[in-house]
């Protein structure tokens, strides 16, 4: 499974969450997540993509119960964070603020604040230099195209997209390991969609950072993803979303790539819609 | 550049969120404020309500009993004070002392028509809580200094207390008021004349509904015949007289053609102006040491002479002392009253059962029973009220308080638990939004503070100031109190809406 990279920075093994208990919402036998690396997590609503953002992204664990481990290495560390879950709240903090970062379809800026300081913010949590996060950000404005005079705005004045870019320079502008993004271009057109999308991919693979985009757009997964993964139901327990290793495409040598067959743009579209439509006609039935 | 530090985002957290809470155009700010002066407004006039029930308390009005003794029954009324006064008595019915006192009519000189009119005239113990408290009544009318040519009195002089209401019908001035016109009515060895008392106080009532009041020894010489009442020098020898309508050499050339003159060592004479009518002319007569007393009593007809005592209007003043040596040690005035005061008026119904128990004969006004019963319910009800209101604002600004907090909170909790995500710690929020809450308070208790006393001066130009209180120690616990209680409070309710995860307030769960 190492035909990106030889060391993942998140290894997931035969995780199981659940919201009721012995009912599982998401199994996920193997997955791992390496450097430099854009992973589209697709399916269908409710199949489980978010459950996977808030746990991974230690945001949240299931009520119901969960096993399995996800795994994070950094400097030759390995941490469980579903272990972490079981320390202080200062320790799970401190992991968030060294290794994750977000950004949400609903942006989630904070409104008293203005766009220029919700972009600061997680820099400043994690204590860097202002001064440093500062350019960073106006150089970001710049590449996605934001006026700079819009940093000192409020985000209510601002349009849905301009917001989107924001919330996505407020992810980019601090340090992280893994960026986790859920529907993170849902609210733009697909030019916007496309730039945004460059930017994340070559600022991923030129800090050798990770990104994590739950999404409905196989079309943009197919452009800019590394690897697409696919979350089906699985056939053995009705209700539960399965990420095996058959539903896992990653690009080799410019093609497409799955079970040792290789695919083509236009080939792995009608793959992945095919997939998609197949698991809505199966909840319908 | 400046350097990042953890405090850069906490102070910028804390600006932008404290800015918020205020709310549009400071609307949240605005009504919290209100809140707390309407707080501090409640417990100011609660605690100018209590202040003045306490003045009442300690007024002699509220806290006196009389009781009415009826003729031939001083013996029985001395043994009624006599089981009152007994300490367990005392202690149980809350009786802090009492007095007996005797009310009489006598005459005072109206200055405009020249006609004495009669008024009820009571005596005080000279040492006792009523006269003290007559003494330092706030709305006492007193002065010091009296009106130009009058003597000084020495400190050891006795006076007259008088409400101002009788000094107005006298046609004086109350503002210069230095002695009273204490007619005396003449017998068949005397003309009538009016002495000039001094008046130590001017108040606006006394007690029994009198007119007048003077000290005891006063009261006792004033019960002794004529001749023994008026005595017209003092202990230096000295009198004053005052000479209405002839000028001072004329009286000065009377009393040095007097055949008497050889008695008198010294006379000083000056013009005196008691009021808007009349002008006199004052004359001080120093008789020489070895004048003796009886030859005083004859120096009071020929002042009398001296003065033109034909004519009515004649007057004489003269110092009075208190002489409480010699001849006047055992005298006593006459019981007619005897007056009892209350610390607290809770068991005055159990004192007019007890009044009965010890001496039937004597009775008690009912209504002023009911009255003092009716003052001590009503000090009760205002302290409960009190509470009441102060009690009711607090969990008013509790309420509002959490409410705002939890409203502010659950709009923001998506970009909450997007921070929460991107690691900023619970221990972190919850502290920031605890220097918020603090600073919050402060604030509107400095404004709310500052409004009240805004109320107060303008309460003060109407005069009413005295109904709220603010400068009290229970105003001040009360606040840290309200602060307590508000700031802990909201504190809770933040801590339990972060509770949440992340996920759960990004995703609203």
């Amino acid at each position: 499974m190492s035909e990106v990279a030889a060391n993942p920075v998140l290894s997931v093994r035969d995780l199981q969450c659940a919201y009721i208990h012995d009912h599982p919402v998401l199994s996920i036998p193997e997955l791992d997540i390496y450097r430099g690396e854009l992973v589209f997590l697709l399916g269908r609503s409710g199949i489980g993509k978010s459950t996977f953002l808030e746990v991974a992204g230690a945001m949240n664990l299931p009520g119901g119960g969960i096993t399995g481990s996800i795994s994070y290495f950094s400097e030759g560390e390995a941490v469980d964070v579903i272990d972490l879950w079981s320390r202080d709240q200062d320790v799970i903090s401190s992991f968030r603020r060294q290794h994750l970062s977000f950004v949400f379809q609903e942006t989630n800026l904070m409104e008293n604040f203005s766009s220029g300081e919700n972009m600061l913010l997680p820099g400043l949590i994690q204590g860097g230099d202002e001064g440093v996060i500062h350019e960073r950000v106006r150089a970001f404005m710049d590449q996605l195209g934001l006026e700079q005079k819009l940093f000192d705005q409020h985000p209510n004045r601002l349009s849905g997209g301009q917001r989107q870019r924001m919330a996505f320079i407020r992810a980019l502008s601090g340090h992280f390991e893994v960026l986790f993004g859920d529907e993170p271009t849902g609210n733009l057109d697909p030019a916007s969609a496309e730039s945004l999308m460059e930017l994340l991919r070559s600022h991923l693979q030129s800090s050798g950072k990770s990104g994590v985009l739950v999404s409905h757009d196989f079309n943009l997964a197919s452009r800019f993803a590394s690897r697409i993964a696919v979350i089906t139901h699985d056939p053995d327990r009705f209700g539960t979303g399965l990420l095996d290793r058959e539903n896992i495409f990653w690009i080799r040598d410019g093609h497409w790539v799955n079970r040792d067959r290789e695919w083509s743009h236009e080939e792995l579209s009608v793959r992945l819609s095919n997939l998609i439509r197949n698991q809505e006609r199966l909840v319908k039935a | 550049m400046k350097r990042a530090s953890s405090g850069a985002y906490r102070s910028l957290f804390i600006k932008r969120e404290f800015r918020a809470l205020l709310g549009p155009g400071y609307g949240y700010f605005v009504r919290l404020v209100a809140l707390m002066m309407a707080m501090l407004l409640a417990l100011g006039i609660s605690l100018g309500g209590l202040e003045q029930l306490r003045i009442r308390m300690d007024d002699p009005f509220t806290n006196t009993l009389e009781v009415a003794i009826p003729l031939g029954s001083g013996d029985l009324a001395q043994e009624a004070y006599d089981s009152l006064m007994v300490p367990d008595v005392r202690e149980a019915l809350y009786i802090e002392g009492g007095e007996f006192s005797q009310v009489t009519l006598d005459w005072l000189l109206d200055m405009k028509l020249g006609e004495a009119r009669w008024f009820r005239n009571r005596s005080l113990a000279v040492d006792s809580r009523l006269t003290h408290q007559l003494l330092t009544d706030p709305d006492l009318l007193y002065r010091d200094v009296g009106p130009e040519g009058l003597p000084e009195r020495p400190s050891d002089q006795c006076g007259l207390i008088v409400t101002e209401e009788t000094v107005r019908q006298l046609g004086l001035d109350p503002h210069t008021l230095e002695a009273l016109p204490f007619r005396l009515e003449g017998n068949e060895d005397s003309s009538s004349f009016t002495l000039f008392l001094p008046v130590f106080a001017i108040v606006k009532q006394l007690p029994g509904g009198c007119d007048l009041a003077m000290p005891d020894p006063m009261a006792v010489m004033r019960n002794e015949p004529y001749e023994r009442f008026v005595r017209p020098f003092d202990r230096n020898n000295q009198v004053s007289l005052l000479v209405p309508d002839l000028d001072e050499d004329e009286i000065r050339a009377r009393i040095e053609s007097s055949p008497y003159a050889g008695e008198i060592y010294h006379v000083v004479s000056s013009s005196a102006k008691l009021d808007d009518h009349y002008t006199y002319t004052q004359v001080t007569l120093s008789l020489r040491e070895d004048v003796g007393v009886e030859k005083r009593q004859v120096w009071r007809k020929r002042l009398e002479e001296l003065a033109g005592s034909a004519d009515r209007r004649v007057l004489l003043t003269y110092p009075w002392y208190c002489d409480n040596e010699g001849e006047n040690r055992n005298m006593e005035i006459k019981k007619y009253r005897l007056n009892l005061f209350f610390s607290q008026l809770d068991n005055v119904r159990e004192f007019e059962l007890k009044l009965n128990e010890v001496a039937d004969g004597l009775s008690i006004d009912m209504s002023r029973i009911e009255s003092s019963r009716n003052f001590s319910l009503v000090a009760r009800l205002t302290a409960i009220l009190s509470a009441g209101l102060f009690l009711f604002c607090l969990l008013g600004m509790v309420f509002y308080m959490n409410h705002m907090v939890q409203n502010h909170l659950y709009r923001n909790r998506q970009g909450l638990g997007t921070l929460a995500a991107f690691g900023l710690s619970r221990r972190d929020l919850n502290g920031m939004y605890s220097q918020i809450i603090i600073l919050y308070t402060v604030f509107a208790t400095g404004f709310g503070f500052l409004l009240v006393l805004m109320v107060k001066g303008i309460l003060e130009l109407l005069g009413t100031a005295s109904y709220l209180v603010i400068l009290h120690p229970y105003l001040f616990v009360a606040i840290l109190l309200g602060w307590g209680v508000v700031i802990l409070s909201t504190r809770r309710s933040i801590h339990q809406y972060l509770q949440k995860t992340p996920g759960d307030l990004i995703f609203n769960r």
